[in-house]
């Protein structure tokens, strides 16, 4: 069907619609007050039979808003657990660096990239290496003491024996007299004294630092606190138990002292 | 439609148009009167030549309508009557359907719409107003629809509808 001949059959309508779009197109064209009236009351009908589609754009742009605000809250939550990781990060580094500047040593920076805190090797991997001047069999510490020597050097990287490791042995001195004595990891965060006489004086809370008699390690670096001593009638030496000051297991910047 | 009936047809109307113009206006109670012939016209038309023709018929009479009444609310006659001719096409087509009775119902309802919709523009859909007009509408349709009663009576013998 064509459409002259669809025109031809509803003629009067398309008529009728016509002439009364061009009536009122007419009447509206004025300018008079009763003109405006009327179109104040054509606009509050338009916008009761809008109204629905009004609301239902709107649920929609609050829908689309409400989830655009969900991801704005899902990357906000992100960037202040990154904010708050950076401030913690620099509240270490600045307590480092006012420590490198109290501090006679002479204390080169790193960063710890990877640790190994299970097993029999107790390691940590620094991203400094022979380009950075380090070598190995260097002290490692943080700023709270002793955390372990530099073992294999690689160019831009150092495996560094921790302090913890089974292996690890370090000269120290403790007690009212800063008697001799060596220092031996158990388990943990923990350690004993060997060859501190009975005769010397230890008490609970003592401070037990590098001897300085090494060739690797200077003396007076803390390498651990006392918390119990024992007299063993058995044995000549005391048997003295020592909690390491360094954040051994929570290490992210350390210094290689050199 | 010959020559002659278009001839007259067209000296009718013109002979309304200038008696719709020149008509005095009488009063009751305050409220101006004036009978509509031209819509009386516009129902002929639409009854004896169909709805097409009727519609623009009506429209343009509404328009001059306007022009020689008022000219600020330009548009009312014209919607007015063109809606009233669209109705009177309904008449028409179900002329043969419909009794007298109805087609007289509804031929008066028609003029009462008419005017409702021309006092609504006119009194700028103020609907207070409005209704205070509506003993006017009713005078208005009443007067119009004896008007078209005796035309039908007179000329067509009431066989038009």
């Amino acid at each position: 069907m064509n459409f002259f001949r669809l025109f031809f059959l509803y003629r009067v309508h398309v008529i009728y619609i016509f002439t009364t779009l061009l009536s009122i197109l007419l009447y509206f064209s004025n300018d008079s007050d009763n003109v405006k009236s009327v179109q104040a009351d054509f606009s509050d009908i338009i916008s009761v039979i809008l109204g629905p589609k009004k609301w239902y754009k709107d649920i929609l742009n609050i829908k689309e808003k409400n989830e655009y605000l969900m991801e704005s809250v899902g990357q906000l939550r992100l960037l202040n657990t990154e904010l708050i990781h950076l401030k913690h990060e620099n509240n270490e580094l600045r307590e480092m660096l006012s420590f490198k500047n109290k501090t006679p040593l002479s204390l080169k920076g790193g960063t710890v990239v990877n640790s190994q805190l299970s097993g029999f090797l107790h390691t940590l991997t620094l991203n400094s290496g022979l380009n950075d001047g380090i070598v190995p069999n260097l002290p490692v510490m943080d700023i709270n003491g002793l955390l372990g020597k530099t073992n294999t050097v690689g160019d831009r990287a150092t495996s560094v024996q921790l302090i913890t490791d089974k292996n690890f042995r370090v000269s120290i001195r403790v007690g009212e007299k800063w008697n001799l004595g060596l220092f031996i990891p158990s388990h943990g965060k923990f350690g004993y004294i060997e060859g501190v006489p009975k005769s010397q004086k230890v008490i609970q809370g003592d401070t037990v630092v590098t001897s300085g008699i090494s060739n690797i390690y200077p003396g007076d670096i803390p390498v651990a606190s006392v918390i119990s001593v024992e007299v063993d009638s058995e044995r000549p030496f005391l048997k003295i138990i020592v909690e390491i000051s360094a954040e051994v297991h929570n290490s992210n910047f350390v210094f290689i002292v050199q | 439609m010959s020559k002659k009936e278009l001839k007259l047809a067209g000296l009718i109307w013109i002979i309304i148009l200038f008696i719709q113009t020149f008509m005095p206006a009488f009063r009751i109670n305050q409220m101006v009167i004036q009978p509509d012939l031209i819509l009386v016209l516009v129902a002929f038309v639409a009854l004896r030549y169909g709805g097409d023709f009727a519609i623009i018929f009506a429209f343009f009479n509404g328009l001059i309508q306007d022009f020689s009444t008022q000219e600020s609310l330009l548009g009312i006659l014209a919607l007015s009557k063109s809606t009233t001719a669209y109705a009177f096409h309904f008449v028409q087509h179900y002329k043969t359907i419909w009794t007298r009775k109805i087609k007289l119902s509804s031929i008066f309802i028609i003029f009462i719409f008419h005017n409702i919709i021309y006092f609504y523009f006119y009194l700028s859909g103020n609907f207070s107003l409005f209704l205070s007009g509506l003993f006017v509408i009713m005078i208005q349709s009443i007067i119009s629809f004896l008007i078209f009663l005796i035309i039908e009576r007179i000329l067509f013998k009431s066989k038009l509808i």
